[in-house]
């Protein structure tokens, strides 16, 4: 068995361990590759590293240190990157045998401003194919483990970055999150994850899963981390219709604008969603204990309603799946990815081709997205849905009315093992449903430890209204400032319930 | 398949609990209009770079097999 | 500027096409628009370069591309929308239409469905009278048209795929080969009411539509490119039936004359079946033009399966009122009533300011012209009579012919000067000025075209053609006016075509009679 270097430690601490010429750029890269690759055989973490590359870049970022001519605070720090962005050059696959082999072409906008901010990608990081998935086993290569229980899942889509964060392996990873998929595994492996409000970050470069939904965010192990990371991914994008505008208002100096107390801040939680009932009897009391940190420290805590919230799940899956099943059409073995050689003839080469590419729980998306949008079903589902989606942006109108931001679990449930639940989709789909109002909605989320629960993280989701993650991000850091569940990390067991 | 299918569209029915009849349609959570581009051209890909994933090309182009008798829908 | 009312539509008018049927025609009219790039990515829109050299990550439609709508293509489909009486709406929508073919590589087309850039748009056409519709070839009557107002149902934008290059494969395989330089091309899509009730009221309508939208300058309108290309849709219903017949479409067509042969022939296919009791398929069909006959694509369409829904990539578009104001002031006169102010301004036929208004182009070299020379007729006797025919002859427009109105209007006063006779001035100056360029009066003189007018000269030859024909003398003296033009000939062939006509005829009058 392979001994594993030391974890890296958070953002912060790794600039502090350069700027005082303690580490260097190569050194903390090879330290993330030794782990990455020392943790892969029972964690399965990554799809793909790129040693030789990084090992450069890192080379050239130290040299820049060595002239003062740091970029950005990224600059020289190791990154993975989800599956499903594309990086010039290198692999992108989102865990689809559809997309084997593919190279992207060019460079996604949040991966370019990372790479301008002299960021380096040591590797790609496993999810759920396309991103449909809750807990990482709709990968078609391999499930990544939780860092925390090898047994247990690590959530999902954005698993393999939540979980690469967890492990000690890189201080930052970007995910993206459709439905919850960063603020989900980020509960689950007890590490900050950040749902940016709609058109925030630029999905230019980001393979799409619901065009209206997805968003790009970081993950890190505190909120000032995942401020600066924003920082550098946000702006205005020309490439991306949807991006917002650069504004007064969207102006995204957050890591600045941190270390405000929450004297006074009014903080909502959500009547439906502080139920007994579907909700883990320990992450209810957790959450409440994080309630309570944060009332104690000034913050005047009230009920809101927020009245949908049950039919939050059943909009979102008929909106994003009609959504995906036309994203998913360029598959087609024409231009790029799999291409089935037992094909003959045009219509039974994209049948094959799609039939061997796809995994089980994408060809249902896509069966259930075609389905909500024929002719004779549009009105009923896909519209209705479209509908239902106003309600719920209405209430969380009105409950931003009545406070600054809201509180609510992440996930009504620990990360739970492997198997659980891949019988029933729809028991799978409902565990999504703390998260998946924010993506209707448009709003920002974040998910940040606050405990323990069965010796696994619990996660504190904060929402607030759109582009006021400054707020969010100040909340974030105003609990981690006042406790320390987000440095409490796992030891890592390798060997211990991976594929050995 | 179709069994998972079933339970999540009967699930989906409970939205028509709802009266949305006065309700607008949300399409688009952003709110502002389309971005324009202004009619400038700027260098796209290379061929050689265009055709660098694909499963077949021949001449500067993708190859796929024709369309073949009774496929046509 | 002085602009003619338009007369009213008289749908009254429309002819009867068929004994037992009543034609019921509506047109779909695809139109590629006059822009540097394409609809929603950056990439060049060059025609004829080599496959897929103008391809970025969103026209292949890579994984994670997304589109952005080109700016100046709203403001032309705001033109076009204006220019056939469109309501331009504030607020339209853009859908993905979703169909599987290797030639649309999103798997989806952008376009708009429920939510179109204009709506409710109508053109007035003059449909020529002649059963044949082939108007502009012989010599019309001014009333040889009624006018029809033909409902636009809408306009709206979209991008055009990519094609299939059937080159022969080096490898001998027999595969397709895709080249998507055409794919996101910009395109409106111009649909029509089903208000045409006739071959030739399609024809005109198409050749009105065409005509405008080149004349805004939104399109080239090349049709051999595939610029401007429309489908029919066609039905038939026993004369005096309310409800609709089962209609075919015809697609891809891209010639008027061709669009009147199919439509003739669908129409007789469709009045064949239903004459023996059959029922006519709702089909898609395509028409083959070398054996004059329709052959169907397939069988049903399957509209109702495309799965619209509102593209989430693009953001509703919203049009500024100060834009469509801007638009309105900046669109040119358009051609009907360009040929209106001609008819009454000019005084020409309908059929004359038809023809010098058939380009903006054209009816613009007139114009100025006109202004130089001061005599309207005389400059459109010029144009229609010889530049036309050059025009035709070379098979191109007078943008791309070594002509201008300085050197037309040039010609026009050497020869009303008689300094050169209209014979050599059509036949040798003019055809030289084509062809060498510079001032008409020194290339006149260079080529030694000046004519005859040296009286002693003519007399000579004169005299010269009396003595050989005194037969022919006498005739006319005995009252033949007619030996007059055969004398004039003589003349004219011994001076090679250099004599002023009106002088040799007045010598000659007076030699004979004197």
């Amino acid at each position: 068995m392979t001994d594993l270097v030391a974890p890296l430690g958070s953002l912060r601490q790794l600039r502090a361990a350069l700027d005082s010429g303690e580490t260097s750029s190569v050194e903390l890269v090879n330290r993330a590759l030794a782990r990455a690759e020392a943790s892969q055989a029972t964690f399965q973490i990554f799809v793909s590293l790129r040693p030789e590359a990084a090992r450069l870049e890192a080379e050239a970022a130290d040299t820049r240190r060595a002239r003062g001519q740091v970029l950005s605070p990224l600059d020289g720090i190791p990154v993975a990157l989800k599956d499903n962005l594309l990086h010039k050059g290198d692999l992108a696959t989102c865990a689809s045998q559809i997309l084997a082999g593919f190279k992207a072409p060019y460079n996604g906008t949040a991966v370019q401003r990372l790479l301008d901010a002299g960021a380096v990608v040591v590797g790609r990081t496993n999810m759920d194919e396309f991103g449909m998935g809750s807990s990482n086993e709709n990968s078609s290569l391999f499930p990544t483990r939780n860092p925390w229980d090898a047994q247990r899942i690590p959530g999902g889509s954005s698993g393999g970055s939540a979980a690469a964060v967890s492990a000690g392996i890189v201080p930052v990873a970007l995910g993206s999150d459709t439905g919850g998929s960063i603020r989900q595994p980020a509960a689950f492996t007890g590490v900050v994850g950040l749902k940016p409000t709609y058109g925030r970050v630029s999905r230019y470069g980001l393979v799409a899963f619901a065009s209206s939904l997805d968003q790009i965010g970081p993950f890190a192990h505190t909120a000032e981390d995942c401020a600066l990371v924003l920082e550098i991914i946000a702006g205005h994008d020309p490439h991306d219709s949807t991006s917002l505008p650069d504004t007064e208002e969207s102006a995204t100096h957050f890591s600045e604008r941190l270390g405000g107390s929450v004297e006074g801040l009014v903080v909502g939680l959500p009547r439906e969603y502080f139920v007994e009932e579907g909700i883990d009897a320990e992450v209810l009391s957790k959450v409440k204990d994080a309630v309570s940190v944060l009332e104690k420290a000034g913050a005047l805590v009230r009920e809101v309603s927020l009245p949908h919230t049950r039919y939050a799940i059943a909009t979102y899956y008929l909106l994003a799946t009609a959504e995906a099943s036309a994203n998913l059409a360029r598959f087609d073995g024409v231009r790029y990815g799999h291409r089935s050689k037992q094909a003959h003839g045009l219509l039974e080469m994209y049948k094959q081709t799609r039939s061997e590419g796809f995994g089980k729980e994408v060809k249902r998306r896509i069966m259930l997205g075609t389905y909500v949008l024929s002719a004779g079903y549009y009105d009923a589902y896909y519209r209705k849905a479209s509908k239902v989606r106003t309600l719920l942006c209405q209430d969380f109108e009105d409950a931003f009315d009545q406070c600054d931001v809201i509180l609510t679990p992440t996930a009504a449930e620990v990360a739970f093992k492997l198997g659980e639940k891949t019988d029933s989709a729809l028991s799978m789909y409902l565990s999504d449903v703390f998260t998946v109002s924010a993506n209707l909605a448009g709003i920002p989320g974040i998910s940040l430890p606050c405990g323990l629960a069965q010796g696994m993280p619990v996660g504190l989701q904060i929402l607030a209204r759109p582009l006021d993650e400054g707020r969010l991000l100040n909340v974030a850091d105003a609990f981690q400032r006042l406790t320390n569940w987000h440095e409490q990390h796992p030891e890592l067991k390798l060997g211990a319930g991976g594929e050995a | 398949m179709r069994g998972h299918l079933d339970s999540i569209l009967d699930y989906a029915e409970q939205l028509s609990e709802l009266d949305t009849e006065d309700v607008e349609v949300t399409t688009h959570v952003v709110p502002v209009s389309a971005l324009l581009r202004d009619d400038i051209a700027q260098p796209g890909l290379s061929n050689e770079l265009a055709l660098q994933n694909a499963p077949a090309s021949e001449g500067g182009a993708f190859q796929v097999p024709k369309v073949i008798d009774g496929e046509a829908g | 500027m002085s602009m003619k009312a338009l007369p009213a539509a008289d749908n009254s008018q429309t002819l009867d096409w068929h004994p037992r049927y009543e034609v019921v025609i509506g047109l779909e009219v695809h139109t590629h628009l006059k822009l540097n790039t394409k609809m929603f990515c950056s990439c060049a829109v060059i025609y004829g370069d080599d496959p897929n050299l103008q391809t970025c990550p969103v026209c292949l439609a890579l994984p994670g591309a997304l589109p952005v709508l080109n700016r100046s293509a709203v403001e032309y489909a705001v033109r076009a929308g204006l220019a056939t009486n469109h309501e331009i709406q504030e607020r339209s929508v853009f859908s993905r239409k979703n169909y599987f073919y290797p030639d649309l590589p999103k798997g989806y087309q952008i376009t708009q469905d429920s939510l179109p850039i204009c709506l409710r748009g109508h053109l007035d056409v003059d449909v020529p009278l002649n059963k044949t519709g082939k108007a502009g070839k012989k010599k019309a009557q001014p009333d040889g048209f009624y006018r029809k107002n033909i409902g636009i149902t809408r306009i709206h934008m979209e991008e055009d795929a990519g094609k299939s290059v059937h080159a022969e494969s080096a490898l001998g395989s027999d595969d397709s080969h895709m080249d998507l330089n055409r794919a996101g091309v910009p395109l409106l899509e111009i649909v029509s009411e089903p208000d045409m009730r006739s071959p030739a009221e399609a024809a005109a309508y198409l050749r009105h539509l065409h005509g405008i939208l080149c004349y805004i300058g939104i399109t080239h309108g090349d049709m051999e490119k595939g610029q401007f290309r429309f489908d029919a849709n066609l039905s038939l219903r026993p004369k005096g039936q309310q409800e609709f017949g089962t209609r075919t479409e015809l697609k891809n067509m891209n010639s008027f004359r061709y669009v009147e042969m199919a439509l003739n022939a669908e129409i007789k296919r469709q009045a064949k079946l239903l004459d023996a009791g059959e029922k006519v398929i709702q089909a898609t069909l395509q028409y083959d033009v070398d054996r004059d006959e329709i052959n169907v694509m397939r069988l049903k369409e399957n509209a109702d399966e495309y799965r619209y829904f509102p593209e989430p990539d693009l953001l509703p578009l919203i049009v500024d009122p100060s834009l469509i104001d801007k638009v309105r002031e900046a669109l040119p006169e358009l051609p009907s009533a360009k040929r209106a102010r001609f008819e009454e301004a000019y005084e020409l036929s309908t059929h004359d300011a038809g023809l010098l208004t058939s380009s903006r182009a054209l009816a613009d070299f007139y114009e100025a012209a006109t202004r130089l020379h001061g005599k309207a007729k005389a400059v459109a006797n010029w144009i229609l009579r010889d530049v036309l025919k050059v025009l035709k002859e070379k098979e191109t427009d007078i943008e791309a012919l070594s002509l201008s109105p300085e050197q037309l209007v040039e010609l026009i006063q050497l020869v009303e000067s008689s300094r050169i006779t209209a014979k050599s001035a059509r036949e040798e100056l003019f055809p030289a000025m084509l062809t060498e360029g510079g001032k008409p009066e020194a290339l006149m003189k260079s080529l030694g075209l000046e004519a005859v007018v040296d009286t002693s000269l003519i007399d000579g030859v004169i005299e010269e053609v009396m003595g050989e024909n005194a037969d022919s003398v006498e005739k006319y003296l005995n009252g033949d006016d007619k030996v007059l033009n055969f004398l004039m000939g003589k003349v004219m062939q011994k001076t090679q075509g250099k004599a002023n006509a009106g002088a040799v005829r007045e010598t000659l009058i007076r030699k004979i009679k004197g």
